[in-house]
């Protein structure tokens, strides 16, 4: 996705400079929230099985301040597990990797409590890796990228990343591509040295 | 009546706290991005960010609806 570069500042995301172009965005792989997604369905399953319980033995006929606790209780860790579950699906979608022309971010983000940014010249990239180790890795094509910087000992890890061999490519492609937009400036100016 | 309170008290709060989440992401995170969703954004491919909101408002009015049934076949 080519735009006009003279005015792009905050066109597609929240911080694209105006001489930047957006390439492509990717989340978490899905398979990380499989255990909180199955967790969830097994605590919504008892839940179900001890109302009906409660409902086909008549249990509910049962007036004492025991229960009233347990009713209590019960329903207070229910509905703070349920708002805990949706809020870290909704974590999911908040947390994302923006590939620019220029630019690499790596943004974590939560509704309520964190708020992370790291961004990253992707003409100062050294090496690139994919990570796709394991049968589950590569039968779902998901898995890690590890980057490391020319300028810094500091590298970047993108964990989780799906199809990681078409965003590594775009990673590398987009690295190539500002590389070569910057060569032919230094070349002209070797050619016509300013005397 | 102690009991309809607690039940009361925590379903507004409960539900309260979902409305402002869900307007806390609408309004605050995703409304100034205008990103392309793609089968590798989505959730299992499919589900947006607005399913889950939907779904996450309508669990938390089922939740409270099933309280105050089971508090009502209790009291009443």
């Amino acid at each position: 996705m080519m735009e006009n570069p003279a005015d792009n500042k905050d066109k597609v995301f929240k911080g694209q400079l105006a001489d930047e172009n957006f390439i492509l965005f990717f989340r978490k792989h899905w398979l990380y929230m499989i255990p909180a997604i199955l967790i969830f369905i097994l605590m919504c399953s008892i839940v179900a099985g001890a109302i009906t319980a409660i409902v086909f033995y008549d249990l509910y006929k049962i007036s004492s301040s025991l229960h009233y606790f347990v009713t209590t209780f019960s329903l207070i860790i229910f509905l703070a597990y349920t708002h805990w579950f949706f809020i870290k699906i909704l974590d999911h979608f908040l947390t994302i990797c923006i590939l620019t022309d220029r630019r690499l971010l790596a943004l974590s983000k939560s509704v309520y409590i964190k708020d992370l940014k790291e961004i990253a010249d992707i003409g100062t990239i050294q090496e690139v890796k994919e990570d796709q180790e394991g049968l589950i890795k590569n039968f779902l094509k998901y898995g890690d990228i590890v980057i490391t910087f020319a300028s810094s000992s500091a590298i970047m890890i993108l964990r989780d990343v799906p199809n990681v061999e078409f965003h590594f490519r775009a990673l590398m492609r987009a690295r190539e591509e500002l590389i070569e937009k910057q060569r032919p400036k230094e070349i002209a100016v070797e050619a016509n040295p300013v005397e | 009546m102690l009991t309809w309170l607690t039940i009361i008290v925590l379903n507004i709060i409960s539900i309260g706290f979902a409305i402002v989440t869900i307007l806390r992401i609408h309004y605050g995170c995703m409304k100034r991005n205008h990103l392309p969703e793609s089968k590798y954004t989505l959730l299992f491919r499919f589900i947006s960010i607005k399913k889950v909101s939907t779904i996450y408002l309508f669990a938390i009015i089922f939740v409270a609806a099933v309280s105050f049934t089971l508090t009502y076949l209790t009291y009443v």
